[in-house]
């Protein structure tokens, strides 16, 4: 079979290479030349266009920025619509806006072809190792005929709804997730400051009703060994929440702790330098409570 | 920690366990929020509820309120939170008042402090934590 992928940055060459690992024929397209060169490298066929990958490929995976390049790369010049063949499954795997999902699906469905969004979650590890967390949203048949296909790129498949439930829960996901990132960090700093050692604080937390995924996995794996490392931004988190408060407002909902949480990612976006911008607890800390140490020790 | 608000309070001195166990209230009542509010735009967009909180614990959103309060699987811990809004308001409020006390920021948690304090205001001190659900999807115009 051949899959194209759209897309072949962090995540979508990764996706690329596990799936010539199973023996696809993969073709791949992205409009940065490197990016390219490097899954040509892998074994990956590189086309010129999205409109030329929908001409090769009964199955597209797409995984781009953000949801004006899903639109560009599916409607706009050369794009996957002008190329496409019936039956085709296109696999949305962006973070993007369900009605942007709903919009392309539609123009898509109109061609003969069908499209699930299918966004991913548990970062680069688990994308290397087969082990994502895929949530779904589209038709059920749909999906049944791309399961083969998602097996290989994860161990969990959760079908959410229809098309663009996929999107809203991995938005309301990562909202969640960077809440709890930010209370985690701010009760270890606190615990910290206090006396207490990391070791302990979490130990505590995570045999308590305080537990979440940052103290269990999180902050365990990667902060307490120092071993953080992510190309995944303070401005990358600022646009994935501003997905879940756009869908929000557009259902007329005034967040509480999506927005407060989207604030402080803007602040830390534009205000912590040196990091290479580079997510990091530590800078979070640094920048929130470790400043304070640092000009009292000064003045001392 | 806890010892300085203590003796600041003239009470007795207490120890790590208290302060632990007022930072595990706070982040308790943090994860709780976001859980619920994270519930609410789900329910507003039409997905089940069940199928939500399954997809949010295989994923990184995941808590203890997501795994126990919202899937009635209820568990008692060392520091089971099943109480009322005043009661968990009281139990964080040291550390709250501890933060300010070492100037320490709490840029988020504090929307904690404020959104409990919102409810208790609105005659829900008595009420079980679960019904921070309703005010949560009230509040923000389910």
């Amino acid at each position: 079979m051949n899959i194209g992928v759209i897309g072949c940055g962090e995540l979508g060459s990764r996706m690329a290479k596990r799936l010539l690992l199973h023996d696809y024929n993969v073709f791949g397209y992205d409009c940065c030349q490197v990016a390219l060169d490097n899954v040509a490298k892998l074994g990956v066929e590189p086309l010129k266009s999205p409109k030329e990958i929908a001409s090769y490929c009964e199955v597209i995976i797409t995984c781009v920025t953000d949801q004006y390049a899903v639109e560009k790369c599916i409607m706009g010049e050369n794009g996957v619509v002008y190329g496409l063949k019936e039956n085709t499954i296109v696999i949305e795997t962006t973070t993007s806006l369900p009605s942007t999902t709903k919009k392309i699906g539609k123009a898509i469905r109109e061609l003969g072809a069908d499209l699930i969004d299918a966004p991913v979650s548990r970062g680069i590890p688990a994308a290397d190792n087969g082990t994502l967390s895929i949530l779904v949203g589209g038709r059920p048949s749909t999906l049944e005929r791309s399961r083969a296909i998602l097996k290989v790129l994860g161990t969990d498949i959760i079908h959410c709804g229809e098309l663009g439930a996929g999107h809203a829960v991995k938005a309301i996901n990562m909202m969640m997730m960077a809440c709890n990132l930010l209370t985690t960090t701010e009760i270890v700093l606190l615990g910290e400051r206090s006396g207490l050692s990391l070791v302990t604080i979490l130990e505590e937390l995570n045999r308590n009703s305080g537990e979440n995924y940052m103290t269990s996995h999180h902050f365990p794996k990667y902060v307490l060994t120092n071993s953080y490392q992510s190309n995944f931004s303070f401005e990358l988190m600022y646009k994935d929440l501003n997905i879940a408060i756009k869908m929000a407002d557009d259902m007329n909902l005034s967040l509480l702790m999506g927005q407060r949480c989207a604030h402080i990612y803007k602040l830390l976006s534009t205000n912590v330098l040196g990091s290479d911008n580079m997510q990091s607890v530590k800078e979070i800390q640094k920048w929130m409570g470790d400043k304070y140490v640092q000009k009292v020790t000064t003045a001392k | 920690m806890y010892r300085k608000l203590q003796q600041l309070n003239e009470g007795a001195i207490s120890d790590e366990t208290e302060t632990l166990k007022s930072l595990n209230a706070l982040l308790y009542a943090t994860n709780l929020l976001t859980a619920y509010e994270g519930l609410a735009i789900a329910k507003k967009a039409g997905i089940k509820p069940d199928v939500f909180i399954d997809a949010i614990n295989a994923s990184s959103g995941q808590s203890y309120i997501t795994k126990t309060l919202l899937s009635c699987d209820k568990q008692k811990t060392k520091y089971g939170m099943d109480s009322t809004i005043s009661s968990i308001y009281t139990s964080f409020s040291s550390t709250v008042e501890i933060a300010r006390l070492e100037a320490v920021p709490l840029m988020f948690t504090s929307l904690t402090q404020e959104i409990f304090a919102m409810a208790i205001n609105q005659g829900l001190s008595a009420d079980s934590n679960e019904c921070m659900s309703d005010f949560i999807e009230e509040t923000i115009g389910v």
